[in-house]
């Protein structure tokens, strides 16, 4: 079978027009009817999508299954001995970190203050990064169907990744920190400054609204300031890296070096506490993926 | 039957059936988990397929199947819908465009020709993210342009066997 005749060639321009109306009436019906295009994507995953990823992920999950079976017996005691030493030595911090959540309590008890945070996550794999450099996205293994939802903030041992932009039925769609929509409120771990951070959109992030004579140093940690965000208060977000004065306005600019990295681990924590997310605070990025007037990059100095 | 011209003879194209496969394998070699070292090295497989094909096949190959590829791949990154179907048209427009001048084209000139089309591919994905998400095209967002120009040196060779259509 041929695809098309000399003759049908003739209208490649006509199908070419055709197609980009189509292309571009569904994406402006995915931007603003959310709900309508959800369905036809949970459909599409459903019987196309996941089982091409369970395929697409044969191999590897085959060489893992493999090498792990080959491992030698020796391989295996090293590793629990291991094991067991680092139990021994995370029980001793464990019960000394006891000791401290009890201190901790009574002194907020005694000001009244809000019991600290523990936040609730739900792991997740990241199963897919965007095609191209520019979109700084992920895709990972769980949606609605786990129980994850929209907005939520992701971390990992090291510290937070991003925050949910999509949920579907089994995957969601998270924007990296780094993304230029990102913007994430921190304190310097030091002093409690308050420093508003935002993705540079290339693999760092820039120091917004921090007043010239704050005390910001170089190599301060930033840690989530929490409040009504997607992440719980204290989780470590970056390093302060150089920050200048510049002339004739009165805040100082920077960049700070992210401390997680999805490069290094493909597994994440999905924060999911019910009480954590404010509905009336706005996210940088809308459901459908448009970005609200005030954050659109270049209005802020 | 056709002559493109002295050298070369056009005979006919390869069974429709080894040609959704090779898409179905780029769907799937996109979504393999590459180890996060590559990141920066992964270029678009079903852009490159779809290249190869729309320069290579003696008639056109269907732009809906090109349409169906790009919305699957929507889902997979869950990108808003559309925004790779777009994309991918405009890919095998660019790349039919330029179909005969290919086959006419010594080494290093059938590379302009496919850093083109994977130019138009990376073009039209920034336009649709500059349009909806309000973001800034760099120049450093075409670099999965140079790494498929490069992969492009070893690809016809793994779709050498699904290729009946030219003889030199």
């Amino acid at each position: 079978m041929e695809f098309g005749s000399e003759v049908s060639n003739k209208f490649v321009w006509l199908r070419l027009v055709i197609t980009v109306v189509l292309a571009w009436t569904l994406l402006y019906t995915d931007q603003h009817l959310g709900n309508v295009s959800a369905q036809v994507r949970g459909q599409i995953s459903t019987w196309v999508i996941i089982p091409a990823q369970f395929l697409a992920q044969l191999p590897k999950a085959a060489w893992s299954t493999t090498s792990d079976y080959f491992k030698s017996r020796d391989e295996l005691i090293l590793a629990k001995r291991d094991l067991e030493e680092q139990l021994l030595r995370e029980r001793n911090r464990y019960n000394s970190l006891l000791h401290i959540e009890n201190e901790n309590d009574q002194l907020r008890n005694l000001l009244e203050a809000r019991k600290r945070f523990v936040p609730d996550a739900i792991t997740a794999e990241v199963i897919n990064t965007a095609s191209l450099p520019f979109i700084k996205r992920i895709v990972i293994n769980k949606g609605s169907d786990d129980g994850i939802k929209l907005r939520r903030g992701l971390f990992n041992e090291q510290g937070i990744v991003g925050q949910l932009t999509r949920v579907d039925a089994a995957t969601s769609q998270a924007l990296l920190l780094t993304d230029k929509r990102f913007w994430v409120a921190t304190r310097v771990e030091r002093n409690g400054l308050l420093v508003l951070l935002q993705g540079d959109g290339i693999d760092r992030l820039r120091v917004r609204f921090v007043p010239a004579d704050a005390g910001l140093e170089k190599g301060d940690t930033l840690v989530t300031a929490g409040g009504s965000g997607p992440f719980p208060a204290g989780l470590p977000v970056a390093v302060v890296g150089t920050i200048w004065h510049p002339q004739g306005i009165p805040f100082l600019d920077g960049e700070a070096l992210p401390l997680a990295s999805i490069r290094q681990s493909s597994a994440l924590l999905v924060h999911n506490d019910e009480d954590s997310l404010d509905p009336d605070v706005q996210m940088p990025v809308e459901p459908s993926g448009a970005v609200p007037a005030q954050f659109v990059p270049g209005v802020l100095p | 039957m056709y002559y493109s011209d002295s050298r070369r003879l056009i005979t006919r194209d390869p069974a429709w059936q080894l040609v959704w496969l090779s898409l179905l394998g780029g769907i799937l070699v996109n979504l393999f988990p590459y180890p996060d070292s590559w990141f920066v090295f992964k270029p678009d497989f079903v852009a490159m397929i779809i290249v190869y094909w729309g320069l290579r096949l003696r008639s056109s190959l269907p732009f809906a199947l090109v349409f169906c590829c790009g919305i699957l791949m929507d889902v997979a990154y869950t990108a808003t819908l559309g925004q790779h179907a777009f994309a991918y048209t405009v890919t095998l427009a660019i790349a039919m465009m330029f179909r005969r001048a290919y086959l006419l084209a010594s080494g290093l000139q059938k590379l302009f020709f496919v850093g083109c089309s994977l130019t138009g591919a990376t073009a039209a994905l920034l336009l649709v993210s500059m349009v909806f998400d309000n973001s800034i095209p760099k120049l450093v967002d075409f670099q999965s342009v140079i790494y498929g120009l490069g992969l492009w040196l070893i690809f016809p060779l793994l779709l050498h066997p699904l290729r009946r259509n030219i003889v030199e």
